[in-house]
């Protein structure tokens, strides 16, 4: 975990320092001569050595600054802790509503391979895997939003069951986005358990099928499907930040958006950062979570 | 046969969408960009066939010349880092050793980077348009090629065949390039397709955000944005461009499992 | 005499595989008492395991059986709804596996494996059923298992392993062990301990065994009558000293001259020359003939029946001829 965080903090480093531009253009605008700018570089550290600015960056860090923003002047972390549960509750709903579809799903299709249920369920990820995130979006809009208005379309609201609300066809979207991935993998390592030596003897001890399902078959497909759900964090995190902007969510993903289009970079520095280290931190709750699901895995 | 089946109808497909793409000009006679106030939003008539978009441009047009934008990006932007990952794979793989072991690092640092937040980044570099998406794409794509033929290469070295290989002296560089490469490159060309997919998911929510393709090129996720404010009166606008993502990740979908089919007998 | 345990009349299998259909069991009838110890060897893909699990329903999805009848206690099994005939079978018989780390679920305890049976078909409360569980584990042999209850599998050594199976087996009081090959893969001293422990639960509580197997030797020490199966059907079956005495079938002969001694505790694999038939298709006369030091014209055209002969039964037309089997077939030259 250590060189991956070390190579995440070059990486936007470097990020960042391709920028085009000088900051103190953009912080200046119109009134930019020469001598302000230099002042304003020695000010922003940017005049120094290339390794003395990674240190510099580092030492920050460390001490939880991401920089102040150059429009309203805030700091970046605390900008970021702010918008921390939009952010969270989303990706929470997502991965909660889609385990919610995933699992009766997979269970359904694995406990009858070849008939019909299972044909349809397995049609889910050939045509889930292509559906544009924004699109999916924009559809439960038009279907659960306008047509049948039975969720806000945008916003986050103010109080908590009106977050719980706003939330949910967000939710639902990353569901569907990350639903057929699971169930790919779901039904497939059901149908490998149900093969297995382990649920022959199961059910030659005549204990009931509902038992052998949820028991024996299901716990060992959760284990085989969690880390699963590990590899796609990254893939999910991003595509948070997309939908946020498709229900105009004040999220960070938002935050970050909106940064760009004033060219605000402590702001997708710090965002940017923040977004890998989410990545970091829920796959190692997905390690945790395996961990604790499965007793040959030993923790490190 | 069932998995040929599968290989033709998806190929079918995806060639209909492509000959229609190529042949644009012959499929439809109006120039996506054009554009006629005069009559806008007009709902499917007997010249416009799925109607006119705000800006009075023919929406079954916008979404063929789609095709053509959609499509060659989606292409190309898997190209480079099917080249990367795959050359990175098969020497990591090989080699091993300190290079295997830092290559490897990048890649896991490669992987905690939510793709689209990288590519918005990028866009904040480089602009928005072509050039920023087949970067983000290529900056991020390469690590799954590089896992997947790393992880054959790593079987397939201890094979009879490719001790033979060696035994006869043959140069390193000719032994990965005729005896290795042919053999664990299958699985990674079957992925390249679901990632043609991603990399035209990706294009269409940038498009969408106005981060991708610049306007008024005709593209997929761009229309999607231009016709959600009419979602309620002309739901068409926005949903078959979606469907068209749908229908090339379909046949895509079909073409991998096909292939898989295939590689298995 | 009284009522089979279990009575097996004209079973049929097929599988489904890419090749076709496979016809895996061709006609095989058999009856199981109490306190039988039956060893069925064959080569692999002779469907030796097919027939047990045909027997207790464990089949794979594309496996089904297309024709023939299986009475448990008197009862034909396919006029049973599903949860019926799974608590008769479970009743009559329990089943260990070739492959014991396989045949255990990786993420439940041991002891909750073998408590299952108890706790939740035959009622008992959480101590009653870990009790036990313990006592079960006791007679398999496991010391300690107090301290042991609470491990998994992959804990535990391939010898213990197996035993666990056993005690898994036994939990719901069968009165019929099925055994797939349940030594094959341990070492041989371990399979020595595990086929001792076998013998001791037949002596003491009397439990019958059908052991499925490709080791003579095994049979030789724990089984009592045996039956040969080749190509899906069973070509010999007998009293097990008579038979490898005085085999009936050119197989078995050639099976036994294969390993020499059966007294001797290591397992051999055969060596006959040829190959089996494939069965995706049809038979054409015996299909041991092509492999077959005495087949004759007649073997190529038609296929024998088992057919009873004295105390034992064959399928084969030379059978009446055994006693010259060995002069003619070092003329072949079988090894």
């Amino acid at each position: 975990m250590l060189p991956v965080l070390f190579g995440i903090s070059v990486a936007v480093f470097t990020i960042v320092h391709l920028i085009p531009g000088d900051p103190a253009d953009v912080l200046l605008g119109q009134n930019a001569t020469p001598a302000r700018v230099k002042a304003i570089n020695h000010q922003l550290g940017i005049d120094r050595p290339i390794l003395i600015q990674y240190i510099n960056f580092i030492k920050d860090l460390f001490h939880g600054s991401l920089g102040t923003s150059f429009d309203n002047k805030e700091p970046v972390a605390k900008l970021i802790l702010g918008r921390l549960p939009e952010t969270g509750m989303l990706l929470t709903g997502g991965i909660i509503l889609s385990i919610l579809i995933a699992l009766p799903l997979s269970i359904l299709a694995a406990s009858k391979r070849g008939a019909l249920r299972d044909q349809l369920v397995r049609a889910i990820p050939i045509i889930g895997l292509g559906m544009p995130q924004v699109w999916i979006g924009v559809m439960l809009i038009l279907l659960l939003g306008l047509k049948f208005p039975l969720f806000p379309v945008s916003g986050f609201g103010d109080t908590f069951p009106q977050h719980l609300r706003s939330i949910f066809l967000p939710s639902l979207t990353i569901a569907i986005l990350l639903s057929p991935i699971l169930i790919r993998s779901l039904r497939a390592s059901m149908l490998e358990i149900l093969d297995s030596d382990y649920v022959l003897t199961a059910r030659a001890k005549g204990i009931s099928q509902t038992r052998i399902t949820f028991v024996h078959v299901l716990r060992n497909a959760i284990i085989a499907s969690v880390t699963v759900l590990g590899i796609n964090v990254a893939y999910l995190v991003g595509s948070m930040v997309i939908v946020e902007r498709v229900f105009v969510i004040p999220g960070t993903g938002s935050l970050m958006i909106d940064a760009i289009a004033k060219r605000d970079y402590p702001i997708v520095q710090g965002v940017t950062l923040y977004f890998a280290l989410v990545v970091v931190v829920v796959n190692l709750i997905t390690d945790l979570i395996h961990a604790a699901l499965d007793p040959r895995v030993a923790l490190k | 046969m069932k998995s040929l089946k599968t290989l033709y109808i998806g190929a079918g497909i995806l060639g209909t969408l492509i000959v229609a793409a190529i042949f644009a000009p012959l499929v439809t006679s109006y120039d996506p960009t054009e554009q006629d106030l005069m009559q806008t939003l007009s709902g499917p008539t007997g010249a416009h066939w799925l109607g006119t978009d705000a800006l009075g441009r023919d929406v079954f047009s916008r979404l063929i010349y789609g095709a053509r934008v959609d499509l060659t990006i989606g292409v190309l932007a898997v190209l480079l880092p099917f080249i990367i990952g795959v050359s990175l794979g098969l020497m990591t793989g090989w080699f091993g050793g300190k290079f295997d072991s830092s290559v490897m690092r990048v890649v896991d640092t490669v992987i905690a980077f939510p793709f689209y937040v990288l590519a918005i980044a990028l866009v904040f570099i480089f602009g928005p348009g072509v050039k920023s998406i087949i970067v983000a794409i290529t900056l991020v794509g390469w690590v799954a090629y590089c896992r997947i033929v790393r992880a054959n290469v790593l079987v397939a070295k201890e094979l009879d065949y490719v001790h033979a290989a060696r035994l006869t002296g043959l140069p390193t560089r000719r032994i990965l390039r005729r005896h290795l490469l042919p053999n664990v490159i299958s699985q990674a060309i079957v992925f390249s397709m679901s990632d043609i997919v991603l990399s035209i998911l990706a294009i269409v929510s940038l498009g969408y955000l106005g981060l991708g393709v610049p306007i008024p090129t005709a593209e997929w996720g761009s229309m999607i944005q231009e016709g959600q404010p009419y979602i309620l009166q002309q739901w068409w606008l926005a949903t078959i461009p979606g469907f068209m993502v749908v229908i090339v990740g379909f046949a895509l979908s079909l073409i991998g499992d096909g292939l898989v089919a295939r590689l298995e007998r | 005499m009284s009522t089979p345990l279990i009575s097996v009349q004209d079973l049929n299998v097929e599988i489904k595989t890419n090749r076709g259909l496979l016809k895996a069991i061709r006609g095989v009838s058999f009856d199981i008492n109490g306190g039988d110890s039956i060893g069925i060897v064959g080569e692999s893909g002779s469907g030796k395991s097919i027939t047990l699990k045909a027997i207790l329903g464990l089949l794979p999805n594309n496996a089904h059986v297309s024709s023939g009848k299986i009475f448990v206690a008197g009862t034909d099994i396919s006029t049973l709804d599903k949860k019926a005939r799974r608590a008769l079978l479970s009743e009559t018989a329990g089943m260990i596996f070739q492959d014991a780390i396989a045949a255990l679920n990786p993420v439940i305890t041991v002891g909750d494996q073998i408590a299952e049976v108890p706790r939740f078909r035959l009622g008992q409360s959480k101590s009653e059923s870990r009790q036990t569980a313990l006592k079960l584990m006791e007679q398999v042999g496991i010391s300690d298992a107090e301290s042991r209850f609470g491990l998994y599998p992959h804990q535990l050594s391939g010898g213990l392993r197996q035993r666990i199976a056993i005690a898994i087996a036994l939990s719901g009081s069968p009165k019929i062990l099925f055994c797939d090959e349940p030594t094959t893969a341990l070492d041989v001293t371990i399979q020595a301990q595990v086929l001792r422990l076998l013998l001791e639960l037949r002596k003491n509580s009397g439990l019958g065994i059908v052991f499925v197997t490709h080791d003579l030797a095994v049979v030789n020490e724990i089984c009592d009558s045996i039956k040969v199966m080749y190509a899906g059907r069973f070509v010999e079956a007998g009293n097990v000293h008579t038979t490898f005495s005085t085999p009936t079938h050119p197989y078995t002969y050639s099976l036994l001259k294969a390993a020499p001694d059966p007294d001797e505790a290591v397992h051999r694999l055969f060596s006959i020359s040829g190959e089996a038939p494939n069965l995706t298709a049809p038979v054409v006369g015996c299909p041991f003939a092509p492999r077959c030091f005495a087949a004759d014209d007649h073997c190529l055209t038609a296929e024998p029946a088992l057919l009873s002969i004295a105390t034992s039964a064959s399928a084969c037309f030379k059978s009446s001829g055994h006693d010259t089997w060995a002069a003619s077939d070092s003329k072949s030259g079988v090894k």
